[in-house]
């Protein structure tokens, strides 16, 4: 059966009882969803209407995002065992579980990159089509906020290996990891609705 | 005013074990979203059954990595709001510009239809397991 890990040492003399700063982050996740809903709505509002190449069928790749897919679902599971770890007190492992975060984000990273690299080879810039300014745009909005989270992520390992990171200040770790598993769910939907639908037999 | 607990914000998180079999499920679930893909099944079908695994994903994610179904509901609330709000305005922006072609709207409607009573279903059993 479960673990029960010892719950983040919120601070609870507030109001409501609850931590201030994980209320704060959740209001922004849910801001989020319109930000990335605005984002993946003009993707569809603009599907199919571009007037010259490459369409999505011409330059995606669905095994290579599979995988890209794949490792950043992966990184969640890494996070949420971070967290896990920093509850228990087991250091070394949040420590592990963090790095590992860190090192599946940038394989993300680096497979978008040269995703990006190979679809302007192949034609496809943010100025070529509307297929092409929705794509990068939504795609390079998600990246800057992978990335983002990277640099959280590797600051927190940072602070672990200081030893500024104590089990008290497990909420920190807990408040990336609700940020990172975000971001996996927006690329969640934006795998099943940019990639996979308009490409669909 | 309603008191808010600690035991509501201090509820036991799931264990490692738990996690990856979430993580499983996940992985099994993006392998037969890829697998659809290379089938031929009539569109409709595919963007209904894309939608629910996708829907499916987000909700194991949201509801154990991100521990919605342990923490308190105002967390749930927060983040429920702000998701169903997005979805409605976007899907109105859609229908309003044509943009959603009838299997996209049959992919989005299976994706309320199925969202929603899973969340239901989650939130009453939250109740009946009272706080803490």
């Amino acid at each position: 059966m479960a673990v029960h890990a010892q719950p983040s040492e919120h601070s609870t003399h507030t109001s409501t009882g609850l931590s201030n700063a994980k209320l704060g982050m959740w209001a922004f996740l849910g801001s989020e969803c319109l930000l990335f809903g605005a984002l993946i709505s003009t993707f569809l509002l603009y599907r199919g209407k571009s007037l010259s190449g490459p369409t999505p069928k011409d330059v995606y790749d669905i095994p290579y995002t599979s995988v890209s897919s794949f490792v950043l679902l992966m990184s969640s599971l890494t996070m949420v065992l971070a967290l896990a770890a920093i509850q228990r007190g087991d250091h070394p492992k949040l420590r592990v579980s963090l790095m590992a975060t860190a090192l599946l984000g940038m394989t993300f990273i680096s497979g978008q990159v040269y995703e990006f690299t190979r679809f302007v080879q192949e034609g496809l810039s943010v100025r070529t089509n509307l297929f092409g300014t929705s794509f990068f745009v939504l795609t390079g909005f998600h990246g800057a906020h992978v990335t983002g989270g990277i640099i959280m992520l590797l600051s927190l390992f940072g602070m672990s290996l200081d030893g500024r990171l104590p089990t008290e200040k497990a909420e920190a770790v807990e408040l990336v990891g609700l940020y990172w598993h975000f971001v996996d769910v927006v690329w969640i939907v934006i795998f099943t609705v940019v990639y996979l639908i308009p490409t669909g037999k | 005013m309603e008191t808010v607990t600690d035991k509501d914000e201090l509820a036991a998180h799931p264990g490692p074990k738990q996690y990856v079999l979430v993580a499983l499920v996940l992985a099994v679930a993006t392998a037969m979203e890829v697998g659809w893909y290379y089938l031929d099944v009539p569109h409709g079908l595919f963007v209904a059954l894309l939608m629910f695994l996708a829907v499916l994903k987000f909700s194991l994610v949201a509801l154990w990595f991100m521990h919605l179904r342990f923490d308190n509901s105002i967390f749930k609330r927060l983040f429920v709001t702000g998701l169903l709000l997005a979805m409605a305005v976007y899907l109105i922006v859609l229908t309003i510009f044509g943009a959603l072609k009838w299997p996209l709207l049959v992919g989005f409607t299976a994706f309320l239809v199925v969202f929603l009573p899973i969340f239901l279903i989650v939130r009453a059993r939250g109740r009946q397991a009272g706080p803490g």
